[in-house]
């Protein structure tokens, strides 16, 4: 059993640049062998177990300017942002958002939110990742930097497989971009685990667009549904500028059921997933196309 | 491994520490500082047995490098009450309701608890559930610690 | 009633080691330092079944480590549980062992300055395995041909030859249950299941241990027995028990999994030894989990019943896997036998349990010792019987419970007594309105998504495991009581308490024995050198059996008392009496109708040590030759999501006949955990294996292994708790045990309740989302 959970067992060098510059050049000189440390839920974690034995953990919780959250027509989140932090900005008047602070509402251990970032809740790739499937209905961006320059890309493609992303290892995610969303959005999460505070076995996120009986636009993302969080294309593409009904929300919810790619391991069955995916789309699409709608 | 030397103000007592940067929060604050009240259960940030306050957010000692609240202020379960011992009210509420068995998550029990109050002085059953709900309990099925919450909401 | 007249007893008063549990001061064993403190690490196995063909240790004793493995350990065959006697006593473990049964069994170990060395040091240790064939399903183990985790292992000082991974087996039988079936108009037959639940204590299993000067070694463990920690220790490693000490430290939670001395305890010890040194202990969670579980077991169960309900026969098939260890099972079957005749009266009855050996961690006593396992069975029985008669389930408990004044077989064939305080009808009914049980409405009757339903379940615990004769469980307990000469007093006994408040209980019986303020008693701390023998607080037996010793030794030091007092006032001491006073914050002892005759008790022991009379000082050592049933009455409301197969428990009413509950509160609060374990125990919980790899699928920690959370149990004001209005005159003050009896009929109820809300029977536990949810789309009637 080479795992200790009362230690971490194995060495490694510590850093705790100040800025994001000095973190690029530890990451260039480190990067394959090191890691990015946060909030450090998940890592010490993964380090106690033996899944993660970096050489170098690179800190990166006192840089400030990676906590902001600020803009108009593009909110930009910085990846250093607590997710109380984060919880707290969309807390009041969330409707468009409702969706990104009920998922981080839901990991909601009060210490967890204190010290774990949105950036670390994406960049550790894991496909139960709980901001993920709101922030893909959102069709948010990601910011990462390197040495060599920047590049931005929707989060849609960042994620690559279970628990791995297309981040390089000389890169840092800076930010999260959403554009504003439209008159009339709202959004909902959903999700379902063993317990009140506890790893998600299936996450759904939903946002509408809605003018009176019209759907303009669903976005749909699920979460530990298929190797990486997904967008379910072909069952929001059923909704765009549909006048909504009982019948085609159920018809969307079996599309839903299809897209999803759920693990064959493990204790869940795929088939109950599937269900649960169907069951949730409809409860966060009635919830977010109510809020939508200005209540009721 | 290099050693680092940090500084901690622990319940309002100051520590010069030299620690390796694999050394966690709550290991120092047990063994280097030799307060106790804050336990290991878990060791996976699970159970929040091991929550301390630095700088007045609540966080999970199991999970926090020492290095990395380097000149932190820090309160741990014996720096609550005063230093005359006077109780805090909600120490006390825990003893009036019955919130206390083996006691083992007590110390992080009231720390969540008091985090919530000095945030929302009147919070609701509810709110007080969903506050602590990364705090575990083996012994008491929570009610006893609901109420003792609920006891100090104004 | 005789209640009313107490002062102490029933009072709500602070636990006296509240401050320091909410200050953070209590010293729990993982607490425990001391100078020149090494941290000790076991090397576990990481396969399930194995030959340890080599060790090289020579890597971790470079890196300054002290190193044990099979070799520095006595060769001595133990069993860790030490409450039954040594002819009952299955013996098949060594300190560390040549042969590993299950993934994380220790078999070798290091000391080390800090616990990181330690780690470094274990982790560099070479082991040349010899891979065995390993089995983890019981059905399998007992086929022939299958992989043996034994050839042979003691009874007692006897060999044993295993075969079949069988570890024991046992029968018992009363009347011809086949004739019984016969006569019966309905027979129903069913098998039932429950899962390999994780005690899941707060604090992992811990020891520190000290070398003495003279040889011997002082222990701070945690445990639920000092006294058997001392003497198994003795036993092993040949010091005699005068040498040995054993402190009492508060322990972070049981639930059973500390009854025995824990096998990291010897381990410490040999360290210790080797070292010179005093050395820490302190599991790892994921090592705590792979070190114990409750039993799981599959249920055959078939009774006869008349159609008026009354029963006629009853068969209860069991088969416990045990995991890699027998921890006496031996008398866990006896009791399943216990617990199974003892709910309804049978004429004919027949018991047949077997406990299997698999390559899993050992499974051992948690919260009802196999009494939630048969409560699961039976009282989902009951159930189906009520339906298939058409009679009130409630109607039908009433009718074949086993009370006032009936044979009650407590723990088993061997210790049999007579019920003499029953609150079972009391609890049905009382807690029957509270639920509101009339508004009851069958499955069929419900529609929409989200469905209600209440059920019913009772149960028991014996109170403790005393009975008129000696058995094959020992049970007896030890107190001192003294009167100070200021008129406080303070008691002494091995006893712990588990954060249940054992010990508050004891205290108010000295308050209310002598007649002083319960602030006034002071509990000492013990160890096994200050303390006379008690066999362990498990089986509900702290209150009603350890109480009654402490109860015994405060009288014979009253006695003491006012003989002195008598002396002083010129009175005939059995016409004295004491009364607590407030104004001067003691006992007084007075004369009844005198106004002159009297004296506060602190007077009066100042006054006999001046004079040289000695201190107002009981002993007692005793056995209780009953251990009275305490019933427990649980009703449970549910609600399932029909759309995703979730359950929430929504509604509970707790009910126990304690007698007399000494601490009302934490008495209630006692039901109040058991009922959150129970549904756990219903809905939630298992340690399950991956046959592959002979490891935990959930990993040994509690990011996978979950139990509820805050937000999961119901409201605090929907759940309701009380007691029956019942006094047991063998017990102090007439108190009864509460302990395990609180989750022994809670998953039943949980069961009846889901029955109630959507017609599905679930016979196996836990009953996840997604197995509800199957069966209910294999139920046409249920809308999606």
């Amino acid at each position: 059993m080479e795992m200790n959970t009362r230690i971490i067992s194995h060495e490694f060098e510590y850093f705790a640049p100040n800025s994001i510059q000095e973190t690029l050049i530890l990451l260039d000189q480190h990067g394959s062998e090191a890691k990015i440390i946060a909030g450090g839920t998940d890592l010490v974690s993964q380090m106690k177990m033996g899944k993660h034995t970096p050489a170098y953990i690179i800190d990166i919780k006192r840089i400030k300017e990676l906590q902001y959250i600020a803009g108009d027509m593009v909110l930009k989140i910085g990846a250093g942002n607590n997710l109380r932090g984060v919880m707290n900005f969309f807390l009041p008047a969330s409707v468009p958002y409702a969706g990104l602070y009920e998922s981080i509402r839901s990991i909601g251990k009060t210490q967890v939110l204190n010290m774990a970032t949105i950036g670390g809740n994406l960049c550790n790739g894991s496909p139960k990742a709980d901001t993920a499937p709101p922030l893909l209905t959102y069709d948010a961006r990601i910011k990462l930097v390197s040495l060599k320059g920047e590049r931005i890309l929707a989060l849609k493609d960042f994620h690559s497989g279970p628990n791995r992303t297309i981040m390089e290892a000389n890169e840092l995610m800076t930010e999260i971009q959403l554009d504003k969303l439209p008159k009339g959005t709202s959004s909902a999460f959903e999700k379902k685990a063993r317990v009140g505070a506890d790893i998600s076995k299936i996450t759904c996120a939903v946002t509408v667009v809605r003018d009176g009986d019209v759907c303009r636009s669903c976005r749909i993302a699920l979460g530990a549904a298929a190797p990486v969080p997904m967008r379910a294309f072909q069952a929001e593409s059923m909704l765009t500028g549909k006048i909504m009904n009982d019948a085609l929300t159920e018809e969307t919810s079996q599309q839903v059921a299809q897209e999803i790619n759920p693990p064959t391991v493990g204790r869940t069955h795929p088939e109950y997933r599937r269900h649960l995916a169907a069951v949730m789309f409809k409860d966060g699409f009635r919830r977010a196309w109510q809020q939508a709608g200005g209540g009721k | 491994m290099k050693k680092y030397t940090i500084h901690l103000t622990v319940n309002g007592e100051k520590h010069t520490l030299e620690v390796y940067p694999n050394a966690l929060l709550l290991n120092v604050i047990r063994e280097d500082i030799g307060l106790t009240g804050t336990k290991y259960a878990c060791g996976t940030g699970q159970c929040g047995a091991c929550t301390v306050e630095v700088n007045g957010e609540p966080v999970l000692g199991c999970m926090t490098l020492a290095v990395a609240v380097d000149g932190a202020e820090i309160k741990t379960i014996e720096g609550l009450a005063q230093p005359d011992g006077t109780l805090d009210p909600l120490q006390e509420a825990f003893l009036d309701t019955n919130a206390v068995q083996c006691g083992f998550c007590t110390s992080g029990m009231i720390l969540i608890g008091k985090d919530l109050l000095n945030k929302n002085p009147s919070p609701s059953e509810s709110e007080i559930r969903n506050h602590i709900k990364g705090n575990l309990c083996r012994c008491t099925g929570y009610n006893g610690i609901t109420r003792a919450i609920l006891k100090c909401s104004k | 009633m005789e209640q009313n007249k107490f002062h102490a007893i029933g009072r709500i008063a602070r636990r006296k080691d509240g401050i320091a549990k909410v200050t953070g001061r209590e010293v729990y064993s993982s607490d425990v330092t001391l100078p020149h403190l090494l941290f000790a690490r076991v090397l576990r196995s990481p396969i399930p079944h194995a030959r340890i063909k080599s060790i090289n240790t020579r890597e971790a004793e470079k890196m300054g480590a002290v190193c044990i493995t099979s070799e520095d350990t006595p060769d001595i065959k133990y069993n860790e549980r030490q409450v039954s006697i040594p002819e009952k006593t299955y013996r098949d473990r060594v300190v560390l062992p040549d042969k590993v049964r299950h993934v994380g069994e220790g078999f070798a170990a290091v000391a080390a300055k800090t616990e990181s060395l330690a780690e470094k040091a274990m982790r560099s240790i070479e082991v040349e395995y010899e891979k065995l064939p390993a089995i983890f399903d019981p059905y399998e183990a007992m086929r022939s041909g299958s992989p043996q985790l034994y050839d042979e292992i003691c009874l007692g000082d006897t060999k044993l030859p295993i075969e079949s991974n069988i570890a024991c087996h046992r029968e018992v039988g009363e009347g011809d249950v086949e004739h019984g079936f016969k006569e019966a108009d309905l027979v129903v037959e069913k098998e039932f299941r429950t899962g390999r639940v994780y005690h899941a204590q707060m604090e992992t299993k811990s020891v520190v241990c000290r070398p003495e000067p003279d040889g011997g070694i002082s222990v701070w463990p945690t445990t639920q027995s000092i006294h058997n920690t001392r003497q198994l220790l003795g036993r092993i490693f040949s010091i005699s028990l005068n040498k040995l000490n054993v402190h009492r430290v508060p322990i972070g939670g049981s639930f059973g999994s500390s009854i025995q001395m824990n096998t990291c305890i010897p381990i410490c010890v040999a360290l210790a030894l080797k070292a010179q040194k005093p050395v820490k202990l302190v599991l790892s969670r994921e090592e705590d989990m792979y070190d114990h579980c409750k039993y799981p077991v599959i249920i055959q169960l078939k009774y006869g019943v008349k159609k008026d309900g009354t029963i006629t026969a009853g068969e209860l098939k069991t088969i416990v896997d045990i995991g890699g260890h027998n921890i006496q099972a031996y008398p866990l079957l006896g009791c399943m036998a216990g617990w199974f005749v003892s709910l309804y009266r049978m004429p004919h009855l027949q018991f047949d349990g077997t406990a299997v050996y698999t390559n899993k961690a050992p499974g051992c006593a948690m919260q009802g010792y196999g009494n939630p396992q048969v409560s699961f069975a039976v009282e989902s029985m009951i159930d189906i019987i009520a339906e298939e008669l058409g009679m009130d389930p409630i109607a039908l408990r009433l009718k074949n419970y086993v009370g006032l004044g009936e044979t009650f077989w407590g723990q088993g064939p061997t210790v049999r007594s007579v019920i003499r305080s029953c609150g079972v009808e009391e609890m049905l009914l009382k807690g029957k309105d509270m639920i509101e049980w009339d508004q009851r409405v069958s499955p069929d009757k419900k529609t929409g998504r989200y469905r209600k339903g209440v059920g019913v379940a009772r149960g028991f615990h014996t109170s403790g495991t005393g009975a008129p004769t000696p058995g094959e469980v020992i049970d007896y307990s030890t107190a001192m009581v003294k009167v100070n000469e200021d008129g406080s007093a303070d008691f002494s006994t091995a006893l712990m308490c588990h954060g249940g408040g054992t010990l508050e209980a004891g205290a108010k019986i000295v308050a209310e024995e002598l007649g002083i303020p319960i602030d006034k008693v002071g509990i000492s701390p013990a160890d096994t050198r200050s303390t006379g023998y008690d066999v362990c607080t498990h089986a509900t037996r702290g209150i009603y059996c350890g109480g009654a010793s402490i109860q015994r030794a405060a009288k014979e030091a009253k006695a003491k008392l006012l003989k002195f007092a008598s002396r002083l006032l010129d009175v005939n001491p059995e016409a004295l009496k004491i009364q607590p006073r407030e104004e001067s914050d003691q006992g007084h002892i007075f004369l009844p109708g005198s106004l002159e005759k009297h004296i506060p008790v602190g007077e009066v022991a100042k006054m006999a040590q001046y004079k040289g009379w000695g201190t107002a000082i009981g002993v007692a050592s005793h056995r209780q030759v009953n251990c009275p049933p305490c019933f427990v009455t649980n009703f449970i409301e549910v609600e399932v999501d029909t759309y995703t197969g979730e359950i929430k428990t929504t509604r509970a009413v707790a009910a126990v006949d304690c007698g007399t509950p000494i601490n009302p509160d934490l008495a209630a609060g006692q039901l109040e955990g058991g009922l959150c374990r129970g549904i756990g125990l219903a809905l939630l919980e298992s340690t399950d294996y991956d046959p592959e790899t002979g490891r935990l699928t959930c990993g040994g920690t509690f990011i996978d292994y979950k139990f509820y959370t805050p937000v999961d149990m119901p409201p605090v004001d929907k759940v309701k708790t009380f007691f029956a209005d019942t006094y047991e005159s063998s017990g102090p003050f007439g108190a009864k045990g509460v302990g395990e009896a609180a989750n022994n009929a809670t998953a039943a109820a949980v069961v009846n309740a889901i029955y109630n809300a959507i017609g599905i029977r679930f016979a196996e536990a836990p009953v996840t989302p997604e197995r509800v949810l199957k069966a209910l789309q294999n139920q046409p009637d249920v809308e999606k």
